[in-house]
């Protein structure tokens, strides 16, 4: 049970949030000249990293925001969270080992 | 004759407390402060219950929650448990307890059988011969459980409360004992808030297990004071750490009422379930002592030394009289010194072919025999031990040799050196490291998870001698501190002496030879008691290459069940290792899992039982639809009214009266459930525009209109009327279910994709109480008690006015999901209850009839409405809905356009929504029928579709459906062939979806 | 239907047990207010509307005898107020590029009072209320079970406050008055 940041309300338990997957990942302006392909990929695909991964995380039960955090998906660790609106912060250079 | 074997003084017991309990249906006295295994044990009982496997006899192995032998039946009827551990059970007057896994008796066991056919039984038995054929293994179970099984369930409900709570603290110290007390002391004395968890009755740890005790009374006394008096301490017995999780996430269970016996516990819950948040954590778990592995080393009266030690000192009970200790290491020496200063008549025997000179002196001081560089090579006595059979250890210790000895005795108290008690470091994350120089893994300090910050300290972390853990315990209480940005202070040292003798030079002996082979003569060398498993398993699964850790546990199931191999792991590991000829730490541990020990789903459930197991949310009208005799339906959390039976009727007879009272004069159905979002700001039409696929552009204030949401897939996700309150001003409303997720789909978007949007969504779901009227009837009644115009011109459908009703400020909208007539009166929640008052008072001259979300089903079915979740399922677009009327073809953009010409989309033959008309119209097909283009007797049959909905309609005067059918919309009139589960067989006709009024005359009027 | 009977949802139900007093605060009003509230102009505009300092820090509120202002976002406030909430509601969003909701019974709000308070939020909330973390002037919306609440701190002794959305309004009472037995 992680101890996540939120950016507005600071640490909290990780049942007060709920995790939506990839982060950065912009919907496509003029879809109706995409290929079905380009299409697919927006909707369908995702990366799946073992290591470290953007990921967009929802503050429901507490300031209901939208934010994004830095996690590693092997250790759990949070090595940042961010406002939707800030720039990413750098991934650490130590490989992910923890 | 009672309590044979209790010493005429010593312990921590109170012999001016009897309790009386029984056990196998015999009664016996023990006394307050004893554990059931005390207790036995002081009146000899030495057979406490049958292997797993073979069903040999077995009694106590160990006196803390390490015991693998001794699970009861403890008490009868709803408060019974099973495979609880005598060694933890706190004696109480009046206690029951039962043996396990023998029948008929503990004294003669059918099942023993299986000792004898132990050839047959190997690891891995149940693998290799009852999983062929598959299908028989159903077959097989009951008789295996039956025979194989531990105790059994309460078959009553639970009459018992428990509580679960969080808490937060600075420092959590797991362990009360030396270590675990010092350094709660030392991180207490820096203003840390430190929680003091320890499984015992009473904190001390081991050292209550010590003779001579006063100083360390004294000491854990003083620590004890200290640690009560700081309010920023809270000191948890009876609570056992059993799980660590990430982020210092650990979980505890506190026994609060078990210790006085069942439903003795007043109103207080029986146990607690703490989730505690640490910023750093102690661990002062001790350390349990490992069995040495000879032969038929499991007949009651084999015990570890350290438990026979605990017996005497701290319950005041010597096990037997005539006691051999059999060690390879200096600790148990003490063990022979304590039983020796009791009365008992004690031989030691040692694997180490030199033991130091000063033990010598002592032992022989003590008129204790000493056997040097011996062992232990078989055990007399079938149902507890009579003697042992002693001989000579050859140099490299593979093999024995020369004179046999024979010791009559009662009791073997065996030591094969210390397991520190690594189970929480290991949950935590963090890596073990092996120490040659005590034969076992310590917490790596240097590979913990970085996550989960943790000190251990004491016997945990391998040291085995009091001062030193308390030593060691100061530090890691002032670290601890120190990294919570406070100042732990170390306390003047405690020194006081204890009576141990340190662990000395251990020589490990993994597996003690006999005369004959392992594996082979009828004697077995056990490692792990609880499950049965024998050395020679170990090397049947090496032989068969089960080699690797994980496989070895659960090819041979070394390590499971309720003690999770706390004194087996590391001799399999060992035996393992000298099978492949590697080193221990070359074959590595498993991971430690939670819990630690076994716990009730009753504690980990908590008070979030019963009708707090999952929320009930209520309507404003609640307690009008119970006062009228409302059966309830579960819709998402909320209790919705189903349907209002009168006397006599059934469900269905109460349905179709609802049903056409609402074509025939007016209905009332409470639609407070449904969600609604407050939409405001310059930019809320863009939203709107992109989360519904139809125009918005064009509505005008005060005007409504049904809407379809897709996720980006293309799908149906939700649908809902959104009107028009202002300029820049929405009220949107989403299905019952739909609500929160709607809601967050809106903020996704806006807050992640257009945050420079100036729209603001708040969730209004409960600030509005809904009454929906529907029915020829409906606008008298509604005019009977509102000053709005409802005339059919002055208020058309699709429109909302803003008005009182029944004396209170409502919004009132012309909208319907039956297709008759109909208003939703929406007022502030404070008057919903007045509201529904007023419309039955004012309905009863217009027959107005109440109903519930049934006849709501009923209704929309016969116009054809869908319900999303119900006749979609998230895979259907809306063409696959025949909806292509709500998707605008002119606008630029929503969310899911570009999917709706995806080619799977677009392909053919995708189910599509149809109706059905059964051949006979009185059958009412399941919902969930398939409808398939063959039948036969038996499944598979090739299926094309299935029913989503379907009712009996009264007031289409038969049964209808409504139903996914590949490339339905054209298939209208073709007849279809629906094979139910019974095996029925039902023809009915494709028709279109509306039922009633097709013409839509109704809903104008 | 010249008095309309005005409900709660707990029907002012109360607790008054050893340690733990618990009452339902009756009727509220409420608004919630939205708006940049990281700008001064958003921020003295409501200090003008409201007659009070409204700059506030997250999960804080700040009251008057007539008005408290709860932070529940960066661009999000709920007021409790004595006085009309359609026309505050209308005076705040006059204002640019703001909007507010009336909001008086979306929710109700539950007084915790004596020594088992911490204890008895601790039974169902993750969130820390150890007068260290959690003092005098904070708020905070969490969890208390499967509910979403706002809390706030209104006195050492201690006083809470338990905003619960109307339809959970039962479901949380039931489970503070199971737990005000075990703590």
């Amino acid at each position: 049970m992680f101890i996540i940041n939120c950016p507005y309300c600071g640490d909290r338990d990780q049942t007060e949030f709920s995790c939506h997957g990839e982060a950065h990942i912009p919907r496509p302006t003029e879809t109706k000249k995409m290929t079905d392909e380009e299409w697919g990929d927006y909707v369908f695909f995702r990366t799946n990293p073992k290591g470290y991964h953007r990921e967009r995380w929802l503050h429901d039960h507490g300031c209901r925001r939208w934010f994004n955090a830095l996690r590693h998906t092997v250790t759990d660790e949070f090595v940042a969270s961010y406002k939707v609106e800030d720039p990413r912060p750098p991934i650490p250079d130590n490989g992910g080992q923890s | 004759m009672t309590q044979t074997h209790r010493l005429s003084e010593g312990g921590l017991v109170d012999r001016s407390k009897p309790l009386t309990f029984s056990f196998d249906g015999i009664t016996y006295t023990g006394y307050r402060g004893d554990t059931l295994a005390s207790a036995l044990l002081a009146n000899g009982v030495r057979l406490l219950g049958r292997s797993f496997k073979y069903h040999r006899p077995r009694g106590l192995i160990a006196a803390g929650s390490e015991e693998p032998n001794a699970l009861m039946q403890l008490e009868t009827g709803p408060y019974t448990e099973p495979n609880t551990r005598a060694t933890c059970i706190e004696l109480y007057d009046g206690l029951v307890a039962k043996s396990q896994n023998r029948w008929p008796s503990l004294g003669f066991d059918v099942g023993a059988a299986n000792s004898l056919v132990a050839r047959f039984l190997p690891a891995g038995f149940y693998y290799k011969t009852f999983m062929w054929p598959a299908s028989m293994w159903m077959t097989y179970e009951k008789y295996i459980r039956k025979a194989a099984g531990l105790g059994v369930s309460p078959t009553e409900d639970d009459p018992d409360v428990y509580h679960g709570t969080y808490a937060h603290c600075d420092v959590l110290v797991i362990g009360a004992g030396p270590a675990g007390l010092a350094a709660a002391t030392a991180a207490a004395s820096g203003g840390a808030r430190v929680m003091v968890l320890d499984e015992n009755n009473t904190p001390g740890g081991a050292l209550l297990g010590t003779s001579n005790n006063a100083a360390s009374l004294e000491f854990i006394q003083r620590s004890v004071q200290s640690l009560e008096r700081n309010e920023n301490v809270q000191l948890l017995t009876r609570t056992t750490a059993t799980g660590y999780y990430d982020y210092n996430y650990i979980t505890a269970i506190e026994k609060v009422t078990d210790h006085m016996g069942p439903g003795k516990g007043g109103t207080a819950p029986r146990q607690r379930f703490w989730k505690i948040r640490a910023k750093q954590v102690v661990v002062a778990a001790g350390s349990i002592e490992r069995p040495l592995v000879f032969a038929d080393n499991d007949r009651p009266g084999v015990m570890l030394a350290n438990a026979v030690g605990t017996y005497i000192n701290r319950y005041g009970v010597l096990p037997g009289n005539d006691v051999v200790v059999f060690t390879n290491n200096d600790s148990a020496y003490q063990v022979a010194f304590d039983a020796s200063e009791s009365g008992g008549v004690v031989t030691v025997v040692d694997t180490r072919s030199s033991v130091q000179s000063s033990l010598k002196a002592l032992l022989e001081e003590k008129n204790i025999k000493l056997f040097e560089g011996h062992a232990i090579t078989s055990v007399q006595g079938a149902k507890g031990v009579e003697s042992v059979r002693v001989m000579k250890l050859s140099a490299d210790g593979d093999s024995v040799q020369g004179q046999a000895w024979e010791i009559d005795c009662s009791v073997v108290a065996s030591s094969g050196g210390w397991t520190p008690s690594c189970h929480m470091v290991s949950q935590s994350g963090g890596k073990l490291k092996y120490i040659e120089s005590i034969a076992a893994f310590v917490p790596d300090e240097s590979r913990l998870k970085k996550t989960s910050p943790n000190i251990s300290a004491g016997s945990c972390n391998g040291s085995f001698v009091t001062a030193t853990c308390i030593q060691q315990g100061t530090q890691a209480g002032v670290d601890a501190a120190t990294r919570c940005g406070l100042h732990g202070t170390a306390a003047s040292s405690e020194s006081f002496t204890v009576n141990e003798v340190p662990l000395g030079t251990i020589s490990p002996l993994w597996l003690v030879p006999t005369t004959h082979p392992v594996g082979e003569g009828r004697s077995k060398h056990f490692h792990d008691f609880q499950n049965d498993v024998t050395a020679a398993d170990i090397q049947l699964a090496a032989r068969e290459g089960f080699v690797s850790v994980e496989h070895l546990k659960r090819y041979t199931t070394t390590g499971m069940a309720t003690d999770q191999g706390k004194t087996s792991n590391l001799n399999a590991l060992a035996i393992m290792a000298n099978i492949q000829g590697v080193s221990i730490p070359e074959v590595g541990t498993t991971t430690f899992r939670p819990p630690y020990t076994p716990l009730t789903l009753g504690a980990v459930g908590g008070q979030e039982s019963r009708e707090l197991f999952i929320q009930e949310r209520h309507t404003p009208m609640h307690e009008w639809h119970v006062d009228n005799g409302a059966e309830f339906e579960d819709v998402g959390d909320w209790k919705r009214s189903w349907y209002y039976p009168k006397a006599g009727e059934d469900m269905h007879s109460a349905v179709q009266r609802e049903t056409l009272a609402v074509r025939e004069s007016v209905g009332m159905l409470d639609a407070s459930t449904l969600g609604k979002i407050d939409i405001q700001g310059k930019d809320a039409i863009k939203l709107i525009e992109m989360a519904y696929t139809n125009n918005w552009q064009k509505l005008a204030i005060g005007s409504c209109r049904y809407g379809l949401m897709l996720n980006e897939h293309g799908m149906i996700f939700d649908d809902g009327v959104t009107t028009r309150l202002g300029e820049n001003h929405y009220h949107m409303t989403t299905t019952t279910g739909g609500a929160a997720r709607v809601m967050g789909w809106l903020e996704e978007w806006l807050q992640t994709e257009w945050p420079e949007w100036e729209v603001y969504c708040t969730s209004v779901t409960e600030q509005w109480a809904v009454m929906a009227i529907n029915g020829p009837k409906a606008r008298e009644l509604l005019q009977s008690i509102t000053d709005i115009d409802v005339s059919k011109d002055a208020f058309p459908f699709m429109t909302m006015r803003e008005g009182k009703v029944a004396g209170v400020p409502a919004r009132v909208y012309r909208i319907s999901f039956t297709g008759e007539l109909a208003y939703e009166i929406n007022v502030p929640a404070r008057y919903g209850k007045h509201l529904i008052e007023a419309l039955a008072a004012a309905g009863k001259k217009f027959d107005l009839c109440p109903y519930g979300t049934e006849a709501m089903h009923v209704l929309r079915a016969e116009k054809g409405f869908i319900i999303v979740g119900q006749d979609t399922d998230g895979t259907v677009t809306p063409h696959d809905m025949d909806m292509d009327w709500i998707v605008s073809k002119t606008k630029e953009e929503y969310l899911g356009n570009r999917s709706q010409v995806r080619i799977d989309t677009q392909r053919t033959a995708r189910p599509q929504l149809i109706g059905l008309l059964t051949e006979d119209p009185t059958v009412v097909l399941p919902e969930g029928a398939h409808i398939v283009s063959e039948v036969s007797d038996a499944p598979p049959m090739p299926t094309i579709g299935h029913v989503t909905s379907s009712y009996m309609s009264p007031n289409a005067g038969r049964s209808i459906a409504l139903a996914l059918l590949q490339d339905g919309i054209n298939r209208k009139g073709d007849v279809v062939t629906l094979r139910l589960m019974n095996g029925e067989v039902h023809r009915a006709t494709v028709s279109d979806t509306v039922f009633v009024d097709a013409e839509g005359v109704r809903v104008r009027g | 239907m010249d008095n309309p009977v005005k409900a709660t949802p707990l029907e002012m139900a109360a607790i008054d047990v050893d340690g733990l007093t618990v009452a339902e605060l009756g009727l509220v009003n409420k608004i919630n207010l939205r708006g940049d509230f990281d700008s001064h102009a958003c921020n003295s505009a409501l200090t003008e509307l409201l007659g009070m300092e409204c700059q506030l820090e997250a999960n804080t509120y700040v009251s008057n005898s007539a008005s408290t202002l709860f932070w529940l976002g960066p661009n999000e406030r709920l007021l409790y107020t004595d006085s009309d909430p359609q026309s505050i509601a209308e005076r705040w969003r006059a204002n640019p590029g703001t909007a507010a909701v009336d909001v008086s019974d979306y929710s109700t709000v539950l007084r915790l009072s004596g020594a088992k308070t911490r204890a008895v939020i601790a039974s169902g909330s993750p969130f820390d209320v150890h007068p260290q973390q959690f003092g005098v002037g904070q708020c905070t919306q969490t969890r208390f079970g499967n509910a979403s609440v706002l809390l706030s701190n209104h006195a050492d002794t201690p006083v809470f406050q338990m905003q619960v959305r109307w339809s959970f309004a039962r479901y949380a009472f039931d489970y503070i008055k199971r737990v005000a037995d075990y703590v």
